[in-house]
């Protein structure tokens, strides 16, 4: 199985830019996943690698083979690509049965009867699909639909697959499922795998490495755990799981030991790293910070706040509480009455960025919108 | 799950992409010849001294000179615009008032009417127009009996008026379309707003709906104009026996009675062009570059239709009266004049019938020759027209093709062209272009001629069609190793088939029913109905005409019918 090396990838529409600089690799073997708000560029990006979009500038290499290099011209068609793709819509054929979908790229590769005949049986039944081979498209449920086009995709032996939201279109519960079998499969399988999502639960339980993209650049590269525990911007760390974002001002920095004085309530916060400019953001995610009684007047390592508005969410308690004005998200396995708390915030799960990366939070993104 | 196996990789051959090349490149020529190559001759031949047949021509103004020196082209031109003022108005009030009746209001038999209004787009033009003169003519069925009733009739059929009212017949279904298009996209909570507000109905009609439809009308309008000046046989039939010239007359008459000023009439003919051109770039940019693209979107948001009260039943029989008197009535008297000896309020028709003038047409060489004809270049060319339409259409559409975006504008041109004028261009062409000369007698290039002008229809059809189909459909064909031109064959349109089928379906009944490009190009052996028909009504025999015209109705109807029961086809225009 090939690499895919991007670099230094662009396209503009129309004087438009909708990526700019591009550059990674996904390795051999690898789940990678493009995530990132609607728009931001991840289906431009993942189409451009399929050859269905035509980039303005960059190098798209697939192993040894060189399959655009805007400086010298080379743009191999999508024919010639042998890149498997899984549309949002599946884009399964109407016209045909899910038998000649899956035998489509076989035949136009001159392969004899019965070896089409034998190698759409192992690849559907890959997909657990063997029984509907002559169903038509109309009689399949949205997941069914999604795997046909997964054995569609790969049937010929693609070098990559690449996966434009997959899971998308299907409803909350089946695509839970879909999500474990799709990791299974892909693991199974073991192709260089490009995946598209929006949804950070996807990203976070399907890949092995992340790639956030944020209006048309990259924002982080790395494994799940890393991007999730370091994100290393604002728009990171509100994208992938809920922050707490307080505006503070940086009163004492040392290489690891930060003291930190909240806007509003005026309380510091100690961080164990250096702080990035005195105008900071202090990151906090809301597993990471604890409620205490507060009564017990333990007052070194802590926060005073108001707490205003419990809401039960099955597994735990979501607090709102309000510090001064700044209002923080908390998450508790126990119950709480509103009222006076304190709050400790652990200290590993703090992280400081300069205010000024403020401007492009993902605090308010919206649900992508599907023709 | 099964533990999968590794796939082992299958490659592909690589033939077929320079193919793609030839085709897109074949397909962009093919439409630019033939929509560009009748225009290039006619605006030259303005421009050269003497016939483009002979050699040393010298490129001049004279042509333009001797146009604008001759009284009869400004008296024409005069009478173009009045006719078009004419025409314009009450096409729009009465299309426009149609449409939001039958779609905003409650009125009774709205499905009925629905289908009525838009009936006379499928009537062939000359015959309709001979009803109309069995009708309303001075010595027609009901100007008889108003004259006989109330003293006078207070209209008459062979005056610019009269040609005016004629027109309706084609102009209002036309404006109907078009503004109920444009009402059906509009949100009817808006509508409701003002009611809640405690407007009466017809008030928000008037103050809401109407200013809101206002870019529809002048669409509407301009349109309505553009049919003015083209159009050749009405004003030929009831302006010619009064002396009332219009430009398309001038252009004929000019032609056919002194062959010496071809230059002239060529001079005409490109300023008639600049015009209409003029006129569908100001249509094109009122209707907004984005509507022209815009299907209809499947938004089934329930329509809340404003109560008429007591003008219901009112409205309704007005409406009734109308259909009555514009569309039934003329049809009846076309048929009528076929299957009678004479057809005239002095004779009770029921003691002259007769089957003569059906027996003539088949009996008659010429007559019958101009059926076969029609019908030949009607299947032929409707097949033909669908093909490279649909080619064009994936290339402009579905390809990566450098000069794609050229293609649509280029397409939908010939709602420019007026017939007269593509006639005299691909006479000059057949002229000129020795290999091709041979066509120039044929029932083909006649068929070439009637395809160039009505491409806009077809084309719209199967543009709507194919920009409704995901484009991640092809893409999914392209990425699973199938060249552009396999996807076409094999994915793009085998899911367009419906759309073709109407395609076909709209260029027959087109080809079957066009007649303006062919007066130039017919003599004997290649005639074709409208044609025909215009020369024997010239001759003075209005039963054969009427015989045609049925003939006609007949087999457009026909061709809807198996259209319809065969494909599943719908007529939408
Ligand atoms: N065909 C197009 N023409 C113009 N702009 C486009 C086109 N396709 C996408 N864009 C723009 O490019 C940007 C990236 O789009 P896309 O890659 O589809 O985002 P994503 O898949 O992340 O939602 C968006 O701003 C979008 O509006
Ligand atoms: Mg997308």
């Amino acid at each position: 199985m090939p690499e895919i090396n991007v670099s230094a990838l662009g396209l503009d529409y129309a004087g438009k830019t909708a990526i700019d600089d591009i550059t990674f690799t996904a390795r051999e073997g690898e789940f990678l996943t493009l995530l990132g708000p609607s728009g931001c560029g991840k289906t431009t990006t993942l189409m451009s690698i399929a050859g269905l979009a035509q980039p303005s500038r960059g190098v798209i290499t697939c192993g040894e083979d060189v399959l655009f290099d805007s400086t010298r011209s080379i743009d191999r068609p999508p024919e010639r690509r042998n890149c498997g793709v899984v549309f949002q819509s599946y884009a399964i054929w109407p016209h045909m049965s899910v038998a000649d979908n899956v035998a489509y790229p076989l035949r136009l590769r001159k392969v004899g009867k019965a070896e089409i005949a034998r190698r759409v049986g192992e690849v559907l039944e890959m997909v657990d699909l063997a029984a509907l081979a002559e169903r038509y498209p109309h009689q399949l449920s949205g997941g069914q639909q999604q795997r046909v086009a997964l054995a569609r995709a790969i049937t010929y032996g693609p070098g990559v697959l690449l996966l434009d939201e997959p899971l998308s279109n299907l409803d909350a519960k089946l695509r839970e499922q879909a999500r474990t079998w799709l990791k299974e499969f892909q693991s199974s399988v073991g192709l260089t795998t490009v995946f598209v999502t929006h949804d950070q639960d996807e990203a976070l339980a399907l890949s092995d490495r992340i790639i956030v993209m944020n209006d048309g650049h990259i924002e982080q590269v790395g494994a799940p755990e890393e991007i999730y525990s370091r994100p290393n911007s604002p728009f990171v760390a509100s994208f992938l799981g809920s922050a707490n974002l307080l505006a503070g001002t940086v009163i004492e920095s040392g290489r690891d030991s930060t003291r930190v004085r909240l806007d509003g309530s005026g309380q510091t916060v100690a961080v164990r790293e250096p702080g990035p400019d005195r105008e900071v953001l202090v990151m906090v995610r809301p597993e990471d910070v604890e409620i205490i009684d507060d009564t017990t007047g333990d007052e070194s390592a802590s926060l005073q706040g108001n707490l205003t508005t419990r809401m039960f969410v099955g597994s735990s308690f979501r607090y709102v509480v309000d510090c001064g004005g700044q209002q923080l998200s908390v998450s508790s396995r126990e119950r709480w009455e509103p009222g006076p708390v304190r709050l400790r915030f652990r200290i590993e799960g703090v992280r400081l960025f300069p205010r000024s990366a403020a401007d492009q939070l993902a605090t308010d993104i919206e649900e992508p919108v599907h023709a | 799950m099964m533990a999968a196996p590794v796939l082992a990789r299958l490659t592909r051959n690589d033939k077929g992409a320079p193919l793609d090349r030839l085709i897109q490149w074949g397909t962009w020529l093919l439409v630019i010849v033939l929509i560009f190559g009748p225009v290039v001759p006619v605006v030259y031949a303005g421009f050269v001294d003497r016939p483009l047949y002979e050699s040393g021509g010298i490129l001049t103004l004279d042509n333009f000179a001797e146009l604008g020196a001759d009284p009869a082209f400004w008296s024409a031109l005069r009478n173009t615009v009045l006719f078009a003022l004419m025409a314009t108005v009450p096409g729009v009030v009465i299309g426009a008032s149609l449409a939001v009746l039958i779609a905003r209001t409650d009125l009774p038999m709205r499905r009925f009417f629905s289908i009525v209004f838009v009936a006379p787009l499928l009537f062939p033009g000359l015959g309709v127009t001979l009803g109309w003169v069995t009708m309303y003519s001075p010595s027609g069925f009901v100007s008889t009996w108003v004259a006989e009733n109330f003293g006078s009739t207070p209209w008459n059929l062979y005056s610019l008026p009269g040609m005016a009212i004629v027109t309706l017949e084609k102009t209002v279904p036309l404006v109907y379309l078009m503004v109920r298009a444009r009402l059906s996209s509009m949100d009817t909570s808006i509508e409701s707003a003002a009611l809640t507000a405690g407007a009466a109905p017809l008030r928000v009609l008037r103050t809401i709906t109407l200013p809101m439809l206002r870019p529809a009308l002048l669409t509407a309008a301009i349109l309505i104009v553009m049919v003015a000046f083209e159009t050749l046989g009405l004003p030929l039939i009831l302006g010619a026996p009064v002396d009332i010239d219009t430009l398309s007359t001038y252009l004929y008459r000019t032609w056919t009675t002194d062959p010496t000023r071809q230059g002239t009439v060529s001079a005409a003919a490109s300023g008639l062009l600049l015009l209409v051109t003029f006129l569908l770039w100001l249509r094109t940019r009122v209707e907004g570059d984005g509507s022209r693209y815009t299907t209809a979107s499947g938004k089934p948001s329930a329509v809340r239709r404003l109560g008429l009260g007591r003008w219901r039943w009112s409205l309704a029989l007005l409406i009734s009266g109308y259909v009555i008197a514009a569309i039934v009535l003329p049809v009846v008297g076309l048929v009528m004049t076929s299957v009678t000896q004479i057809f005239t309020p002095a004779v009770s028709p029921w003691e002259v019938l007769t089957s003569r003038h059906f027996e003539t047409v088949f009996n008659n060489d010429a007559l019958l020759r101009s059926i076969t004809n029609s019908l030949l270049i009607g299947v032929v060319g409707s097949i033909l027209a669908t093909a490279v339409l649909a080619v064009a259409a994936l290339v402009a559409h579905r390809s990566r093709f450098r000069l794609r975006s050229t293609l649509p504008s280029i397409l939908f041109y010939p709602r420019a062209l007026p017939g007269i004028v593509v006639g005299v261009g691909i006479f000059w062409t057949f002229v000129l272009v020795t290999p091709l000369e041979p066509l120039r007698t044929t029932v083909w290039g006649i068929m070439i001629a009637f395809i160039v002008r009505n491409t806009a229809i077809g084309y719209a059809a199967i543009q709507s069609s194919l920009l409704a189909i995901s484009t991640e459909l092809d893409a999914a064909a392209r990425t699973s190793g199938a060249t552009w031109f396999r996807t076409c064959r094999s994915i793009v349109i085998p899911l367009l088939r419906p759309a073709l089928a109407g395609c076909v379906i709209l260029m027959f009944v087109s080809i079957l029913n066009d007649y303006e490009p062919a007066v130039f190009l017919v003599t004997t052996g290649n005639e074709v109905l409208g044609v025909t028909m215009l020369k024997q009504w010239s001759a003075g025999f209005a039963g054969p005409v009427a015989a045609l015209g049925v003939i006609q109705i007949i087999i457009t109807a026909l061709a809807v019918a198996i259209g319809r029961i065969a494909w599943g086809v719908k007529l939408r225009a």
